[in-house]
């Protein structure tokens, strides 16, 4: 299975230490994936428990998972590091720290296909925004901004991804982020 | 990671032993090639060199001199430690002269990497994209933070064997040799690696994308689809393309224009094609047998490949260890039979970042 990939194109955490918080989840969270902010974890200076969303949460302040891609893979309970060399392997395993990054109007991201929910069907009024949705850390296509945290789809683009042999783009989507609240 | 030179270094110990197995690689690749002499003597000389060589590395081994069982050579032949001193030795040559032998045809598709045993072959990958600038305001600081990222793909190996046998009674009688059959037997690894390595450049090269921009597989030949082909690879590859394929395939490489004249000694009549089509190259592949259906042959001749041997390539080979032999002398099995097998390992994927493509004759 494949992983979303997430590239922070121009975000406004980059130059807020305050925009970019560590969390924790006993859930396994993709890149690209959100949540918001929980309690900080017993014990922790800086690490706050990751929530996952919820129609109660839809109009809170987000951030989303964007970690190193060091791949962790976990055989009888003992984590192996980097045995993948595969951005679309990574997943911030249950238990790992995760780099999250608040989202703010005006930034713009970009999600690989595996990052999101449903299925994009085309520009236009199709499918115009990824939105938060109730009970998934995925954003999910939508074909409307809603009340909550909405971003909208500016482009269809591609990451860069060697492996194999042939085609090396990932199918991609950029995004600004049109509301949080 | 070691190499098969490095096996065949700790195997031999002193520099005219080097020299000797050097001289044996030469005599094989002469032998194979057909020629009449090699190295200022002939084949028949040669030949008598390469049993005393192996006569001598025996004794050495097993410090038992052929000589003095002259009376009794089926004897000496027949010790444990010589028989299995000749196999060792045997392995060792394999491992010298299959993948020379392999590198000469398969070079502009295949890398062969050697690998010790326990090994695991990883091919690191870059991607072959570039970051392509856009016009920015003259007061923003920083345009779009973009990235790539790099891939690995693991080869695994797996290990193959074959094992040969034939009756005690036909070696007393002198009908069958089990090192002629050892021979076939290796000659047979080396076939199938060419197998796996042809296998996997025609189904990577075959699952390439059939239409719109990214296309790389076409049906139909001509002029314009094999030009546009050969420039296409070339520019993505940032490499010099060429064009590969049978000797029959090759001969459909002509001109749109049916103007064409060609004299007795042109290259077309007496290669089977021309040498270079509107400014690349033209390889001609050695068709290969293939033993598994009779008379049946390997290479497709209805497909036109275009590579870029320069660039990184397509199909990686990895060697894993030595080849081993184990030889069962005929009183040790129940019905007096005597075997011989021998054992290698490799694996074989494509992996990189050069394209390739290919075109499907009519």
């Amino acid at each position: 299975m494949a992983y979303g990939i997430v590239e922070l194109l121009a975000v406004a955490a980059d130059n807020t230490d305050a925009s970019v918080k560590t969390f924790i989840s006993s859930d396994n969270i993709e890149n690209g994936s959100v949540f918001t902010l929980g309690a900080v974890v017993s014990g922790q200076e800086d690490e706050f428990a990751a929530v996952k969303p919820a129609t109660a949460t839809l109009t809170k302040q987000f951030y989303m998972a964007a970690s190193p891609t060091r791949v962790v893979t976990v055989i009888n309970g003992q984590k192996f590091y980097d045995m993948v060399k595969d951005p679309r392997a990574f997943i911030n395993v249950a238990g790992e720290p995760i780099d999250g990054v608040m989202l703010k109007i005006g930034d713009v991201v970009r999600l690989s296909a595996d990052a999101l929910a449903g299925t994009y069907v085309g520009s236009g009024s199709v499918t115009t925004h990824a939105v938060a949705t109730d009970g998934a850390y995925k954003l999910t296509w939508a074909t409307a901004a809603i009340s909550g945290l909405s971003l909208k789809h500016i482009r269809t683009s591609y990451i860069p991804v060697a492996g194999g042999f042939g085609s090396q783009r990932v199918t991609a989507y950029d995004f600004v982020v049109d509301a949080v609240a | 990671m070691n190499s098969n030179r490095n096996l065949i270094m700790n195997f031999s110990s002193d520099a005219e032993t080097i020299t000797d197995f050097e001289k044996f690689e030469e005599y094989f690749n002469a032998y194979k090639s057909g020629a009449s002499t090699v190295g200022g003597v002939s084949m028949e000389k040669a030949h008598q060199n390469a049993q005393a060589f192996l006569t001598k590395q025996v004794e050495k081994i097993t410090n038992k001199k052929s000589a003095d069982w002259s009376n009794n050579l089926k004897q000496y032949c027949g010790f444990t430690d010589v028989s299995e001193a000749a196999f060792s030795v045997l392995a060792v040559l394999t491992d010298m002269i299959i993948p020379n032998s392999l590198l000469t045809q398969l070079a502009p598709i295949a890398e062969f990497h050697n690998m010790a045993w326990g090994d695991t072959l990883k091919i690191q990958l870059k991607p072959r994209d570039l970051f392509m600038p856009s016009k920015i305001g003259r007061g923003k600081r920083l345009g779009n933070v973009r990235r790539m990222y790099d891939g690995e793909v693991t080869i695994p190996t797996y290990l193959r064997e074959t094992t040969v046998g034939i009756d005690y009674y036909d070696i007393l009688t002198g009908k069958y040799s089990l090192a002629e059959y050892v021979a076939k037997a290796s000659a047979g690894m080396e076939a199938q690696i060419r197998y796996d390595v042809w296998d996997a450049f025609g189904t990577a090269v075959g699952a390439l994308d059939a239409s719109g921009s990214a296309q790389l597989v076409y049906t139909g030949y001509t002029q314009d689809t094999l030009v546009a082909l050969a420039e296409k690879i070339g520019a993505w590859n940032n490499s010099p393309a060429v064009i590969l394929g049978t000797k029959t395939a090759c001969s459909k490489i002509l001109p749109a224009s049916t103007n064409y004249r060609f004299d007795l000694e042109s290259s077309y009549v007496k290669e089977g094609s021309v040498r270079d089509f509107f400014g690349t190259p033209v390889i001609q592949m050695e068709q290969i047998a293939n033993y598994a259906t009779e008379f049946a042959v390997k290479l497709d001749n209805t497909k036109l490949y275009v590579v870029s041997p320069a660039q990184q390539k397509i199909i990686h080979v990895g060697m894993e260890g030595g080849a081993l032999s184990t030889v069962r002398e005929a009183k040790e099995s129940a019905h007096l039979i005597s075997t011989g097998t021998i054992m290698k390992s490799w694996g074989v994927a494509a992996a990189t970042s050069a394209l390739a493509g290919v075109i499907t004759l009519n």
